[in-house]
């Protein structure tokens, strides 16, 4: 049902009632940057209970992860999906780094029923819309050659106080200034803008960071990283992401860490996901998912994905994965990571974020992994977290200084094995 | 074509499969009838759970294999124990590999609606304050890992085609989730029956 691309009607917005739950299904074309989002109307006769949905579709050489909910409540919103806003139906999907909201207001468009698009934050308010449909806001992002210099230029000059999204011009020419030290001024500029527009988000917050980082002289540069990576997944800019992060190479390793935001996810999986979506199971929801309040900032969290399983098997399973992970140890796949030979972006984590901010992977094995060589993930997708997760923060930690979820994790043998090996820490 | 989804029910048991550790296995003789089949499993019963023997400063015992069953008296209890599920007559059984790193079955497959300590949206802390907080009172895990699966007439899926019409009526089907597998059984009822507590785990 997830991925049913039927279409019918929007949601209904009668309050309380099992009508409101909206099922919304994801289409994104490859390579063209269209993506289109059609809102169902939910059908508890047939569907059953309303339930969390969340998918993953692929198109030619595109992915798009789209996370939706509906549930009776009519405040608030929850982490990881999306509720009734005022008896409206909203759903939260992730689109690269971006965080969208959908509205409930169809708007046809070439007999296709798409959705008004918001920029929200966590705490379930809209801050700016951006008009039109999802179609239109992708198509804003297709190069238009006649306008492109002076969108750059526009962009550059007022940074974050134009809602001119940022170019690949715009941004090589940020870095260039903050390689050459003489980006101060700017990095002021878009510091009092985001002070000056404060809105307690999580995305604000992670724009303050991101400000603030950008003070510091060399190091700053990684604040340009974040457009950047915007760009990848909005508008096929994978190599400028790329070209971005060996630019934060030779600003050290903490730029080059850093130009991964890591509870952010840094980049959809290199290979399309073969698994399929999660679930939020909720019959019948019986509060509205909790978030910060609005008056309080929402929690951001700086450290990567947490281990969030008692313990951790030393090799891979055999069953869907690379063979390059495929009954491997965990030590020989760091190694290759070490030597060079595998990347973090051919080691995904899937992780679901905390009403804290922080972040809980759900591939133990990848994330010990990468922590054993010492690097941090940058194939991060944010997922819904599961019944099957949650039930795995029940059991109690195998060692003192290792909580669930946590910054380590112990390693045993096997299944049927709980010796303690070795403990693998987050770098 | 839109179906209704298989409810699962829990079974009502102080309780569950271990989500790190299960070391499920399935059990049903080929030959022989008269043997019952069963499931086999590491349990985890947080009410009996006064922190893992690594976290209060004992040394985590070697286990190379998980030890012989031993049926235990009714009194005895740990953490950690093993548990064997017998099936009164099980006709068809089969071990399928988890379908993802995060999910165990594909949960958007399932309705939940019925499993008290389901995650159902609220803020993840308050839900495990609330499923331990349910657990201790009750004295039955909300999410045992163990359910049977009810399923409408029409979107039954026999795992054996060895069911008869007379036969199926009395049939239920079983889900038990491991880590990396899980086992789905059909049956006409089962029967828990405890083994050794094992520490150290």
């Amino acid at each position: 049902m997830s991925g049913a691309g039927a279409s019918s009607s929007s949601a209904s917005t009668d309050e309380g009632s099992l009508a409101d739950y909206a099922t919304i299904s994801a289409q994104y074309t490859g390579g063209s940057g269209i993506g289109r989002i059609t809102p169902l109307v939910y059908n508890p006769e047939s569907d059953g209970p309303p339930v969390f949905h969340s998918g993953v579709w692929t198109g030619d050489d595109e992915r798009v992860q789209f996370v939706q909910t509906a549930d009776t409540g009519t405040q608030g919103t929850g982490e990881g999906g999306a509720s009734q806003i005022d008896g409206k139906s909203r759903a939260r999907s992730w689109w690269g780094i971006r965080e969208w909201f959908l509205g409930d207001d169809p708007i046809d468009d070439g007999g296709a029923q798409v959705v008004q698009v918001a920029d929200t934050g966590t705490d379930g308010k809209t801050t700016s819309k951006s008009g039109g449909s999802l179609i239109a806001t992708m198509g804003d992002l297709a190069d238009d050659a006649g306008s492109y210099v002076g969108r750059s230029s526009k962009s550059l000059i007022l940074g974050d106080w134009t809602d001119e999204k940022p170019t690949e011009l715009s941004i090589g020419a940020g870095i260039g200034l903050g390689v050459l030290g003489v980006d101060l001024p700017l990095d002021i500029r878009d510091l009092s803008h985001t002070l000056t527009h404060r809105e307690w988000t999580y995305k604000w917050g992670e724009t303050l960071a991101y400000n603030t980082i950008g003070l510091i002289p060399l190091i700053g540069v990684i604040k340009n990283l974040k457009n950047a990576k915007r760009l990848k997944y909005l508008d096929d800019a994978g190599e400028l992401a790329k070209r971005t992060d060996d630019a934060a190479e030779d600003a050290g390793d903490a730029g080059r860490r850093a130009s991964s935001p890591p509870n952010a996810p840094a980049d959809l999986p290199s290979t399309p996901p073969s698994k399929a979506p999660s679930d939020l199971p909720s019959d019948p929801p019986t509060k509205a998912p909790a978030d910060p309040p609005s008056d309080t900032p929402a929690p951001i969290d700086s450290s990567g994905p947490l281990f969030g399983q008692k313990r951790v098997s030393p090799t891979f399973g055999t069953e869907g994965r690379p063979p390059y992970l495929a009954g491997r140890s965990i030590s020989d796949v760091a190694a290759d990571l070490r030597a060079g030979r595998l990347t973090p972006d051919q080691l995904p984590i899937e992780a679901f974020r905390l009403p804290d901010g922080r972040l809980v992977s759900s591939n133990t094995r990848s994330l010990a992994a990468l922590s054993e060589a010492g690097l941090s993930p940058t194939n991060v997708t944010i997922i819904p977290p599961t019944q099957e997760l949650l039930r795995r923060l029940q059991e109690t930690p195998l060692i003192p200084n290792a909580p669930l979820p946590g910054p380590r994790v112990p390693v045993t043998p096997s299944q049927s094995d709980p010796t303690i090996r070795r403990i693998i820490e987050l770098p | 074509m839109l179906t209704i989804k298989p409810r699962l029910i829990p079974l009502e048991v102080p309780w569950m499969v271990s989500p790190s550790t299960p070391f499920l296995e399935l059990h049903s003789p080929q030959t022989n009838k008269s043997l019952s089949t069963y499931v086999q499993f590491v349990a985890y019963n947080k009410l009996h759970d006064t922190g893992a023997s690594g976290a209060t400063g004992r040394p985590v015992s070697v286990v190379d294999t998980v030890p012989e069953f031993q049926a235990s008296r009714l009194s005895e209890r740990g953490a950690y124990q093993l548990v064997r599920l017998h099936f009164v007559n099980a006709i068809s059984a089969r071990v399928s590999t988890s379908f993802s790193d995060s999910q165990v079955i594909e949960e958007l497959a399932y309705d939940w609606s019925h499993v008290p300590s389901a995650w159902k949206g609220e803020d993840i802390f308050e839900h495990l304050r609330k499923a331990d907080e349910t657990w201790a009172k009750s004295g039955i895990c909300g999410n045992p890992g163990v359910y049977e699966v009810i399923t409408s007439d029409h979107a039954e899926e026999p795992l054996s085609s060895v069911a008869t019409a007379s036969k199926a009526s009395t049939l239920k089907r079983f889900l038990i989730l491991g880590h990396d597998s899980f086992v789905e059984i059909n049956a006409e009822g089962v029967d828990v029956q405890y083994g050794q507590v094992l520490s150290g785990w």
